[in-house]
């Protein structure tokens, strides 16, 4: 079967004339129906977004998007005044007054959000951060700094050696060898084969040269947003879903509201408190 | 960078390091603080870490502010509120955290008896993090606290010192770091993992998943509050997570809990399993002054009761925790339950490994080590292990292991590093050397591209 694999058409941001394959992402606003109101619009709606695979709708995206902001604030920004109270280690450096720098630190009213804000509108300004990259040339260029694009890659990569499943061909960036034979390593604690030894066995568990690990040793940080995991490969089962008001499994889906319950005890429960029908 | 004008002189010249250093794992939920000497050969120990609230509380019923060791103190935790100077494990706030530092360095109760400019400091920070905060922590460390010399570096990294958990390997030298190791650092704003080479960590592997022990204590909460309003509860969920909560040791275990702990449906109500499902009798900081659990009491329905003690004759608040108790730690491992795009921890750690060339993740798979406050939940690591073993080839060896205290672990790795001069020296930069070269040069140090 030969091998089709789609290549950069354009070296920076800038779009080309002409015409390009672009990774299907599945949902295109620009192909959904406007207010999906019929049951074909709606059908074709769920197909677009995905619905196939028992993924989220779009208001149910935003609903879990909520819930996970919630879950991660620690209500801790509710404003507590610091007791101003002169410690005994203040006293002792007496008239030692702030420098500026530390007087605008100390009475920043930023909180995380805005720090990642600046960092990635200063990564967007200048895309390496010179002062890191001007010695050390990076080991392997990263497809992509946002997880999503990163799913495909990663995904490809835990299937070939995650499953009992025949490996897929090559891959272009990392290229797979044949499947592993059982070997022995050195004792995972012991000090690393030597760069000559590996050198003549070029098994795919060869260990890195020296050369290669310092490169990866000295590779940059990734920027906070660019840690992030990527999101699971496309062949995870669908997400469970639980009853809202037992956290047993949600069998049932509410009609009104998408909701899901376990059964009749709780759909009235459901009804009455958490259906969000009319809110 | 301004230059200070009026700092006093400092007591270290520039070739001289203090005798003691305090090595501060600063973390979002708690700060674990010690003193360690490359002078003397005391060996330090779990027992020389302390571990300090890293919050401002304030209590509405007493009208009293904690800041920071004043909250062990405290008697009565009930709604409390929390104002917390590090969110993400990065220090944002700096008026807060510096009431927190001023009040854990005094030497009054419960404080560490710290003079900065006569002392070096180690402090950690969380990977990845923004350029800004960490030139604020550089300035501040400096500029308003004035340590002698100071070197900060990713919390996770420290522990290629501690002793290893493996039990197949020799008992490490306190100086010299671990080979290889995996950390995944399950902390209170979320799980990190971090590969570490000689105890360097290996930057573009380094992935975050968006679940830690903050989530789950909210979710928790909110699975309490069905039944019973605890939103205002922090630390009594928190206690209750730490009680009850359990790690299924698989998806089909999990199953089978699920249908145990389940009511039953309208006309065929099932019989409760009391063996997951508890009462968990809540504090009310009179008599009770911490929460525990007992077997499910079938008299109890519907959640809660307001109800008196037959023994004691006293009245007490029982809460019933049924599924909550797995379904919450389970985040942890299927965050696609709340609805969030990132694959469970096991998914997390291999792309992390698969970042890495090929040679080298065995290596890490082997040597995989779990710190932070949620790797203390129960069955925690065997899900991890046996999750992993399923999704990597059979001839691969996959090893986790539990540190033997996953709060104190990094402290002691860093307490074990700095018993070493050389590798101090190696390290710090000194008060003198900020002075003379500037934020920048400071800040290029800590990042390994400028050697000694």
């Amino acid at each position: 079967m030969p091998h089709i694999e789609e290549l950069p058409l354009t070296a920076g941001k800038a779009a080309a004339p002409g015409w390009s394959y672009v990774p299907d992402t599945g949902y295109d606003p620009s192909k959904a129906p406007l207010n999906p109101t019929t049951a074909r619009s709606k059908r074709k709606y769920a197909a677009l977004v995905g619905g196939d695979r028992g993924d989220l709708s779009l208001r149910q995206q935003g609903q879990a998007q909520k819930l996970i902001a919630e879950l991660d604030d620690d209500r801790s920004r509710r404003k507590i005044e610091v007791p101003t109270r002169k410690s005994a280690a203040e006293e002792k450096r007496g008239a030692r007054h702030q420098t500026s720098n530390v007087a605008r630190i100390l009475k920043s009213e930023k909180t995380f959000v805005h720090y990642l804000d600046d960092e990635e509108a200063l990564l967007d300004k200048q895309p390496a951060r010179p002062s890191y990259n001007d010695e050390t040339p990076k080991p392997a260029p990263r497809a992509s700094k946002t997880p999503l694009a990163r799913r495909k890659s990663t995904a490809l990569n835990i299937e070939s050696s995650a499953s009992s499943s025949p490996a897929p061909a090559a891959l272009p960036q990392t290229p797979m060898g044949p499947p592993p034979l059982p070997h022995h390593l050195p004792q995972p604690t012991s000090k690393p084969q030597s760069s000559t030894s590996t050198a003549q066995d070029p098994s795919p568990y060869a260990l890195p040269s020296d050369a290669e690990l310092e490169a990866l040793l000295s590779a940059p940080p990734l920027s906070y947003s660019a840690a992030q995991s990527a999101p699971p490969p496309r062949t995870d089962p669908p997400p469970r879903r639980f009853c809202d008001v037992c956290g047993y499994w949600g069998r049932i889906k509410c009609l009104s509201c998408g909701g899901r319950y376990c059964g009749l005890g709780c759909k009235e429960a459901h009804l009455q408190d958490k259906c969000l029908r009319w809110k | 960078m301004a230059k200070p004008k009026n700092v006093p002189a400092s007591t270290l010249s520039t070739g001289d390091l203090a005798s003691r250093t305090l090595i501060l794992d600063n973390g979002a939920h708690t700060i674990k603080a010690g003193y360690s000497s490359h002078l003397d050969n005391h060996a330090p120990n779990h027992q020389d870490c302390t571990i300090i609230p890293n919050c401002i509380a304030r209590s509405t019923r007493d009208k009293r502010t904690y800041i920071g060791p004043e909250l062990t103190t405290c008697l009565d935790y009930g709604e409390l509120a929390y104002r917390r100077p590090v969110e993400k494990g990065y220090v944002v706030n700096w008026e807060g955290e510096k009431a927190i530092w001023e009040r854990s360095f005094s030497s009054e109760e419960g404080g560490l008896g710290c003079e900065p400019a006569e002392t070096n400091l180690i402090l950690t920070e969380q990977p990845n993090a923004p350029v800004t905060l960490q030139r604020w922590t550089d300035e501040m460390v400096f500029e308003e606290f004035g340590f002698g010399a100071y070197y900060r570096t990713i919390g996770a990294s420290l522990n290629a010192w501690a002793p290893s958990p493996f039990p197949s390997t020799a008992d490490s030298v306190s100086g010299l770091p671990v080979e290889c190791l995996l950390v995944v650092d399950a902390g209170y704003s979320h799980t990190t993992i971090t590969p570490l080479y000689h105890g360097r960590p290996l930057h573009s592997a380094i992935r975050r998943l968006d679940v830690g022990g903050k989530v789950l204590t909210n979710r928790l909460k909110d699975c309490i509050s069905r039944t019973f309003d605890v939103h205002r509860e922090d630390h009594i969920v928190s206690e209750i997570k730490e009680d009850v909560c359990y790690v299924s040791p698989s998806p089909s275990a999990f199953a089978a809990d699920l249908e145990r702990t389940w009511k039953g449906g309208r006309y065929d109500a099932r019989e409760l399993d009391t063996t997951v499902v508890v009462d968990y009798v809540l504090p009310d900081y009179e008599h009770i002054k911490r929460g525990y659990h007992r077997p499910h009491d079938a008299k109890i329905k519907g959640g809660r009761v307001l109800r008196v003690d037959e023994e004691t004759g006293r009245r007490e608040h029982v809460v019933t925790v049924g599924n909550e108790r797995f379904t919450v730690p389970e985040l942890l491992f299927t965050p696609s339950d709340i609805g969030m795009s990132q694959p469970g921890l096991c998914g997390v750690i291999l792309q992390s490994i698969h970042s890495l060339p090929e040679g080298l993740r065995q290596v890490f798979l082997a040597n995989i080590i779990v710190v932070g406050g949620s790797g203390l939940l129960p069955g925690f690591v065997e899900r991890l292990d046996a999750e992993l073993r399923g999704a990597v080839d059979e001839d691969l060896v996959v090893r986790v292991a539990r540190a033997e205290d996953p709060l104190k672990n990094s402290w002691l790795g860093g307490a074990r590093m700095a018993q070493d001069e050389g590798n101090l020296r190696q390290r710090l930069v000194t008060r003198a050397e900020w002075m003379e070269h500037g934020e920048g040069w400071v800040r290029r140090r800590f990042a390994g591209k400028i050697g000694r």
